[in-house]
């Protein structure tokens, strides 16, 4: 009887001894970061890091406010202490989203970052990273959201509606990067934001991706070029391609993307490398200037044939740029030939950023344009 | 005392828990890059005639320990050096399975919490369930057995949206030496590891054959490490993978779908810790009987809370940061292969000629 007594009484009691943890910490009692910015620090030291911080008022009206705090410090981690003494609660980096690097802290390098995002147990390391394009990354956390105010999600997003809508480039995930920031025969690229003017207010608008030497970054991409390298890559899912039409008015055509299957074809032939690019795209005719008919089947076939014309063109010229200007693979051929042609790449891969220069390129771009629409023909004025 | 029995299913589940007690640093057999998961095929091959001698073993001799064996073929002085390595080899590696997860829970949730606390916990419970007897842990597999293959393939199928098979490509131009080092990792640890069940298989009931249940348990924690490996190495990809300490509790902190299921890797760490429970568990249990053997005790449950404590506290002094634990790591396949094939094999030797002469002897004394 006593015996079950004590049992039962000593269950119970852990009830209340067992329920908490060593380290707990209330949740009042945690701010969460959402959104972290790096600048080049200020005051002689090394990092800038500005975060973006949650705090869930208290108030009648349960209302979350949105801050920036700000630090300096010649470690992240160091800056991420003494943001501490600032916020006066413990900073939770679970729910960090984002990270935002300053253009002039990237020209630098960014390998320490992407360290610590990989071996700090509390952030994610499937963060997204994104550059500040001709700003500093501080300012972009200090825009106004314009359907949330919590910029961080914001940006998030962003990124991945634009990942799917314009088809941008994939490699935006912290892990991602840090791959291929260590690997061979592939330039980073990572996406690039700047601040527009929006009715007074300052809003973030993605802008492209920034290329990378090494862990520097060097140039820039726009939005239409990360478009072409996602064709290449076989990145793009939907998506619009605009063209100028083939007429004398100088109108323009636009085209919903269905479908994009991309192939990247490497031959080897006494020293060339030769990489065929094949594009296979589907289509819906999704805007029209021209006042044809397009019942009239050869009109169809016309648009194509310039439409798979335009594309090979803007092609040609990102991969010019990339092999003269950037002089940087971003589109993996060296991790391509790593992994499909092993030999080959023990025979090219040590100067690979030499040999990338004279790789030739075909690119042959296929279009099947599928319907128009649920409209057959052109809204013409009746006159 | 009570009459120790447990029947062939929870063996084979008992043995398939303590397997992947160690997948959570399976981190170390990744030496081979992007080809880790040939090394692992080929670690699950190289097990599979090392417990057919296991297996043997108890077909030769039913219902005696690998201690109890070593006594009659060796006498008094060779069994007691052989009981001493033996006992001394589970308790350390009792220790280092306390070690990997009390740093593990320090590293990935706890970073504040005292080692000591951790282990202490571990340490309480494989000592109730072998002061209750390997049948209590026989039950208890039982019950975590479906939970814990059914969170196992949830993961799976929750990362296999992040996976890029690209990533495992180029396949087999890693040397042919690292990718036999790497299959030595996963041979040794955890796969041989089911050398501890020599002991246990003394107690187990079953008309099996022990080949069977020592396959299945084999094979299914095999390939599940399979799937682990070749999972890591897909979602995550090379370099990253090679240089985190817990991959595939990594690689399901990427996992997010639909912006609500995310972060799930709590599951991961629920069952990493039931696994290290049932390894805990078994090594103590088996050192325990191991000493008792070498003292000529009557009771080997009266050495459990001794030995606890040992493991217990030798586990916060072993290394002195997690570096070095994993830098340990490496070595270990060198010298575990002694007991894990060598002292079984020599033992299966002995059995073998001893009983091929008992029959010869019968069937002259028959004529």
């Amino acid at each position: 009887m006593w015996k079950k007594a004590i049992v039962i009484f000593m269950i119970i009691s852990n009830v209340f001894l067992l329920t908490g943890c060593w380290n707990y910490v209330e949740i009042d009692r945690l701010i969460n970061v959402s959104g972290l910015a790096l600048d080049v620090g200020e005051e002689g030291k090394r990092y800038h890091l500005s975060a973006e911080i949650i705090t869930v008022g208290s108030e009648e009206k349960a209302q979350t406010n949105v801050n920036v705090i700000e630090s300096d410090g010649n470690t992240i981690f160091e800056a991420v202490r003494n943001l501490t003494m600032i916020s006066s609660k413990k900073l939770y980096f679970g729910h960090c989203r984002v990270m935002i690097i300053g253009e002039e802290l990237a020209k630098y390098g960014i390998s320490e970052i992407l360290d610590l995002t990989v071996r700090n147990h509390e952030t994610r390391i499937a963060m997204d990273i994104a550059i500040s394009k001709g700003c500093k990354a501080k300012d972009i956390l200090l825009t106004e959201g314009i359907s949330t105010p919590i910029i961080a999600y914001k940006i998030y997003d962003l990124l991945d509606t634009t990942e799917k809508e314009i088809g941008e480039s994939p490699f935006t995930k912290s892990y991602k990067i840090f791959n291929t920031l260590q690997a061979d025969g592939i330039s980073t690229v990572i996406p690039a934001l700047e601040i527009i003017e929006a009715e007074e207010k300052k809003a973030v608008k993605f802008c492209g991706v920034g290329v990378f030497d090494e862990d520097r970054l060097i140039e820039y991409l726009d939005v239409l070029e990360t478009k072409n390298l996602s064709f290449i890559n076989n990145k793009i899912k939907t998506g619009l391609l605009t063209i100028k039409a083939d007429d004398e008015q100088g109108a323009y055509e636009s085209f919903e993307i269905y479908k994009n299957k991309t192939q990247t074809k490497i031959q080897f032939e006494n020293d060339d490398i030769i990489v065929n690019v094949k594009t296979h795209t589907e289509v819906n005719i999704g805007e029209m200037e021209t006042e044809e008919d397009f019942l009239k089947t050869d009109r169809v076939e016309k648009i194509r044939q310039h439409l798979e014309k335009e594309m090979e063109k803007d092609l040609y010229k990102l991969i010019n740029k990339a092999q003269t200007e950037l002089e940087s693979d971003i589109f993996g051929i060296g991790l391509q030939i790593y992994r499909d042609h092993y030999k080959e790449w023990e025979k090219y891969g040590k100067d690979w950023n030499e040999r990338f220069k004279s790789v030739k390129f075909n690119v042959d771009c296929k279009v099947d344009i599928m319907g128009s629409g649920v409209y057959d023909e052109t809204a013409k004025g009746v006159g | 005392m009570v009459n120790e029995e447990i029947n062939g299913r929870q063996v084979v589940n008992m043995i398939i828990l303590f397997l992947l007690g160690s997948s959570l640093v399976t981190g170390n057999s990744m030496v081979a890059e992007q080809d880790s998961w040939i090394s692992v095929l080929i670690g699950i091959a190289m097990s599979v005639p090392v417990v057919l001698i296991y297996a043997r073993l108890y077909t030769l001799a039913p219902k005696q320990d690998l201690f109890d064996l070593s006594y009659q073929i060796f006498g008094k002085i060779g069994g007691a050096i052989i009981t001493i390595l033996f006992s001394v080899y589970t308790l350390h590696l009792g220790i280092l399975v306390i070690k990997d997860f009390t740093e593990y829970i320090n590293v990935v949730s706890l970073p504040e919490t005292p080692q000591l606390a951790n282990a202490i916990c571990i340490g309480l419970i494989a000592y109730f369930t072998v002061i209750k007897g390997i049948e209590i842990l026989g039950r208890g597999t039982y019950f975590v057995m479906p939970f814990v293959v059914f969170v196992v393939f949830l993961l799976t199928g929750f990362t296999f949206k992040y996976m890029d098979i690209n990533n495992l490509k180029p396949i087999l131009t890693q040397d042919i030496g690292v990718i036999f080092n790497g299959a030595l990792s996963a041979f040794t640890f955890p796969l041989a590891e089911t050398v501890l069940f020599i002991n246990v298989f003394s107690v187990v009931n079953t008309d099996k054959s022990p080949a069977s249940l020592y396959l299945t348990a084999v094979l299914v924690s095999g390939f599940i490490l399979f799937v682990l490996v070749i999972g890591s190495i897909m979602v995550l990809g090379f370099p990253l993978v090679s240089s985190l300490y817990f991959p595939s509790y990594s690689d399901v902190r990427i996992v997010d779908i639909g912006n609500f299921l995310s972060r799930i890797e709590v599951l991961v760490s629920a069952n990493y810790i039931v696994f290290g429970l049932v390894k805990v568990t078994v090594c103590l249990y088996v050192s325990c009987k191991g000493f008792a053997k070498l003292f000529n005790l009557g009771n080997f449950k009266m050495l459990a809370a001794p030995l606890t404590l040992i493991m217990v506290i030798t586990s916060t002094i072993l290394y002195e940061n997690t570096m070095k634990m994993f830098n340990h790591i490496q070595y270990y396949k060198f010298y575990a292969p002694l007991f894990q094939i060598v002292i079984p094999l020599i033992i299966m030797i002995f059995l073998q000629v001893k009983s091929k002469k008992q029959n010869a002897g019968k069937e002259e004394s028959g004529v």
